[in-house]
């Protein structure tokens, strides 16, 4: 797979994920429900979406440079 | 205590000093690369003062009595939220990068200017951070120096400890510019990764895990555990035009933007993002636990006997001490960047000589002088005050991004900044005199986001088009 392609998905997986950062899915309004690590639901949600896309940014960075460097190779 | 403050405080001074001296080493640079310290920072030294730049005093203050406040709903407004605005630091830093590298700029007021080929596209850019920052700027004060009038072992009023902040502040930024800034800042970034920690983990102890935390929160006050919170604040819309405003930091305020511009390489500055992102969740995890915390054994207290509480009172002198340290050091190194971004910012438009630096230390006292105003007379939290800050200057967001992604030969004309600054007296006129919030059930800063967003694409498409007739006419 072609890097730049590589890092629109990475952009589109980030997307999706800020989607799901503000829907009921993360931020219902007045549910605990379920719990993990002794968190509550939007907090442990929260978290872990945070966590992916720091993950994400470190991905999407060591694919753009490569990408453009690519790119001026050519 | 005093003791413990002694030893951290001289450690602090002298760390400062040599910084300052390594700095002032640097001092015959040419004027226009005083502003960026060189333009050689290393991904340790960007991430550290980008992050520091970013955080400050409301990291140990504001984050912690906004979780007390309004609850977990909080970690989507400043976790997610900010974490989102490093992604995106690789797709706008590594653009602005390239852009003002090439085309020889170092402030965003002469970007705008040329892109607009119009000093008001400037002017108006300068206008809307100068009233946006300076509240910015005054919230570091004036959290500071509330803190202290109730905290430290000696005895000031607020007013005097603003004083003696911005003293020091001012001081240090002119010894070195930039650079000294920069190196403050990586001191800070440290000092408060490893404060917020230490507190944070005396908090968890004290109340018996992080489980038992949030346990005893659901007893008390389980509305904390939901948006939007006891107070109702933390909605889909508020969290929504938070996250639009924050992301968009990168372009819209000159403190990160500059920081951008003066990583070394591209490279470096695309290994700065994910790095940021993981500061970020360092920094305001344990803010979350101390906001929690707070909610259990501080719920019905003033701001200022929370953070006594948890800063001071709940921890051994030594921490209690170093933590003091943290913040002075804290409300230092941001508050010198938005000053000495305003400064730069201000002083590069009205120079016609070589005396930019003159100038940037003589706007930097101005500006320090009005955020000291801003502090004594503002009454709204901090975390709020950062808020509108952040919503203020993203209105400037797409005039800005339609000249960094548009290509150079295009005429973009005078449309966007026009708008963009009617936009700013719209928000301010409902933000300081009308106080209104919604129009028709819609957050006012949101509306103008809509237009302004839609302006700039339209415009974009006016440019792109009119420039490809021109060059057909030309041909024929």
């Amino acid at each position: 797979m072609r890097r730049n392609n590589k890092f629109t998905i990475y952009f589109v997986l980030f997307v999706l994920i800020i989607i799901v950062s503000f829907s009921p899915i993360v931020i219902p309004e007045g549910v605990t429900e379920p719990w993990l690590f002794g968190m509550p639901r939007t907090l442990w949600m929260g978290i872990v979406i945070s966590f992916l896309i720091a993950f994400l940014t470190l991905f999407a960075a060591m694919t753009i440079g490569d990408a453009k460097k690519k790119e001026s190779d050519k | 205590m005093i003791l413990w403050l002694t030893i951290f405080g001289l450690m602090y001074i002298l760390i400062l000093s040599y910084t300052s001296y390594l700095a002032k080493k640097e001092k015959n640079l040419e004027p226009e690369m005083f502003a960026l310290g060189g333009g050689n920072l290393n991904v340790f030294l960007g991430v550290l003062t980008y992050s520091a730049t970013l955080f400050s005093t409301f990291t140990l203050m504001g984050m912690p009595n906004f979780f007390r406040t309004h609850g977990v709903g909080a970690w989507i407004f400043l976790g997610v939220t900010d974490v989102a605005m490093a992604f995106l630091v690789i797709l706008f830093g590594l653009r602005i990068h390239k852009v003002f590298k090439e085309r020889g700029h170092y402030s965003m007021g002469t970007f705008l200017k040329e892109s607009y080929k119009s000093k008001y596209a400037s002017y108006i850019f300068l206008f809307g951070i100068f009233t946006f920052l300076v509240p910015y700027a005054a919230i570091q004060i004036k959290g500071i120096s509330s803190f202290l009038e109730v905290s430290a072992p000696i005895k000031l009023s607020e007013f005097y400890w603003s004083v003696v902040m911005l003293a020091a502040i001012l001081t240090y930024s002119s010894v070195g510019g930039f650079k000294a800034i920069v190196y403050s800042d990586a001191i800070q970034g440290l000092i408060l990764l490893v404060v917020v920690w230490l507190i944070s983990f005396s908090c968890i102890e004290a109340a018996g895990g992080i489980e038992n935390i949030f346990r005893t929160v659901e007893q008390s006050n389980k509305e904390l555990l939901s948006i939007p919170g006891p107070k109702g604040l933390l909605n889909f819309q508020f969290l929504l035009s938070a996250f639009l405003s924050i992301i968009i930091m990168p372009v819209t305020q000159p403190q990160l933007t500059t920081r951008l511009i003066a990583m070394s390489s591209e490279k470096k500055l695309k290994m700065m993002a994910p790095s940021v992102a993981f500061f970020v969740i360092a920094v305001i995890l344990p803010a979350t636990f101390l906001g929690m915390y707070g909610a259990i054994k501080y719920a019905d207290v003033s701001a200022q006997e929370f953070w006594k509480g948890i800063l001071i009172t709940d921890q051994s002198n030594a921490i209690a001490a170093l933590t003091i340290v943290g913040l002075i050091a804290a409300a230092m190194s941001t508050t010198d960047s938005q000053l000495f971004a305003l400064g730069n910012e201000a002083s590069i438009l009205l120079q016609k000589d070589e005396k930019v630096r003159q100038k940037t230390k003589g706007l930097i006292f101005l500006f320090a002088v009005a955020s000291l105003l801003f502090s004594i007379f503002s009454d709204t939290g901090l975390v709020q005050l950062a808020r509108l800050s952040f919503a203020g200057t993203a209105i400037l967001a797409p005039m800005i991004l339609l000249a960094i992604f548009s290509p150079r030969n295009i005429e973009l004309g005078f449309f966007m900044p026009i708008i963009s600054f009617i936009s700013l007296i719209l928000f301010m006129l409902c933000s300081f005199i009308f106080k209104i919030q919604m129009i028709a059930g819609i957050r006012v800063e949101l509306i103008l986001y809509s237009i302004l967003t839609i302006s700039a694409i339209c415009n974009y498409k006016i440019a792109v088009r009119k420039t490809k007739l021109e060059a057909i006419y030309d041909y024929v």
